[in-house]
């Protein structure tokens, strides 16, 4: 289905991107989010990720499944909009601010979320790891690529994507149990 | 050690926190955005056609003049017609190799040199 619609935007038929674009916005977005952690310029980075997937479908070349090649692009676009924005710094500074102030009240609750407050606390927690940490988990967990993949997409090497792993998950763990109280084998009960 | 048990309860709490592309009108940008660049790319296209149209034109005219200007019985700043004709000689062949090289880094471009070999050899 997917190869079809490929072949008829090379074929010249525009509106077959339109089921590229229903097929890959979510797992993009939510990639463009783990990196610039705001949805508007997530917006922007997905965009101009299609358009540049559209104007060089032809250089596809089929060594790797459309999917990796296409996630290459939007994180390639997430880093390169991180780069120039140079907001890494202000946002950690702010949210560290934001996590000291939560911690007092929420540390306090005991009873088990349900899970729109387990969505949100995950979400907000994700947005405290760094840009490569959010991303990791994404592409591993989530987009369930292996640790190759993870890094054929990334540029990194097997190695320094574990690392990021295990940093990645101890640090969502901490953030979960020491800020919103959340044990992560209680979410599953 | 890895623990495969951690990794099934992380995938699982991430699972929970999957977002969904929130702006409805995201799809209509996007298609947009390609009409635009599309537009932009065919200008530049159509461009560089003509660019190439008049450049051999100019080739042409300044070929023909090189081969008139000795038959000119006229002098000036003392200069005559053998003079003239040598200075323009180097003066246009500067100029063509200058702007062939121009235009042919910019035929060669990635996006047009790719849809002109696309146009010829895969229709």
């Amino acid at each position: 289905m997917l190869e079809s619609h490929i072949q008829k935007v090379l074929d010249g038929e525009k509106e077959a991107f339109r089921f590229i674009i229903r097929q890959f916005q979510d797992g993009a977005y939510m990639l463009a989010v783990s990196i610039l952690k705001e949805e508007f310029a997530a917006k922007d980075t997905v965009q101009a990720a299609f358009v540049k997937t559209y104007t060089r479908l032809h250089t596809f070349e089929r060594k790797s499944s459309f999917r990796t090649w296409f996630h290459r692009i939007v994180v390639n676009e997430a880093f390169q909009l991180l780069r120039s924005q140079k907001r890494r710094q202000k946002l950690s500074f702010a949210l560290k601010a934001d996590r000291e102030g939560i911690s007092g009240t929420v540390n306090n609750i005991e009873q088990k979320t349900d899970d729109d407050h387990l969505r949100f606390y995950i979400r907000e927690a994700m947005k405290e790891l760094t840009a490569d940490e959010a991303l990791a988990l994404q592409l591993f967990y989530l987009e369930e690529y292996s640790i190759k993949e993870t890094g054929e997409i990334t540029g990194w090497s097997e190695s320094k994507t574990k690392v990021l792993l295990h940093r990645a998950r101890k640090k969502l763990k901490e953030i979960l149990t020491e800020t919103y109280n959340i044990k992560p084998i209680e979410s599953f009960e | 050690m890895k623990n495969p048990n951690e990794d099934k309860q992380i995938k699982e709490l991430l699972g929970k926190s999957r977002l969904e592309m929130p702006f409805p009108d995201f799809e209509h940008d996007v298609m947009m955005q390609i009409e635009i660049e599309e537009s932009l790319r065919n200008a530049s296209s159509s461009g560089i056609a003509w660019s190439w149209v008049f450049f051999i034109a100019g080739t042409v005219f300044g070929i023909l003049l090189t081969l008139m200007i000795p038959q000119l019985e006229i002098s000036i700043l003392g200069m005559g017609a053998g003079e003239m004709n040598l200075l323009f000689q180097v003066g246009f062949c500067l100029f063509v190799l200058l702007h062939l090289e121009k235009l042919i880094g910019l035929t060669n471009s990635a996006e047009f040199g790719n849809r002109l070999k696309r146009a010829v050899f895969w229709r």
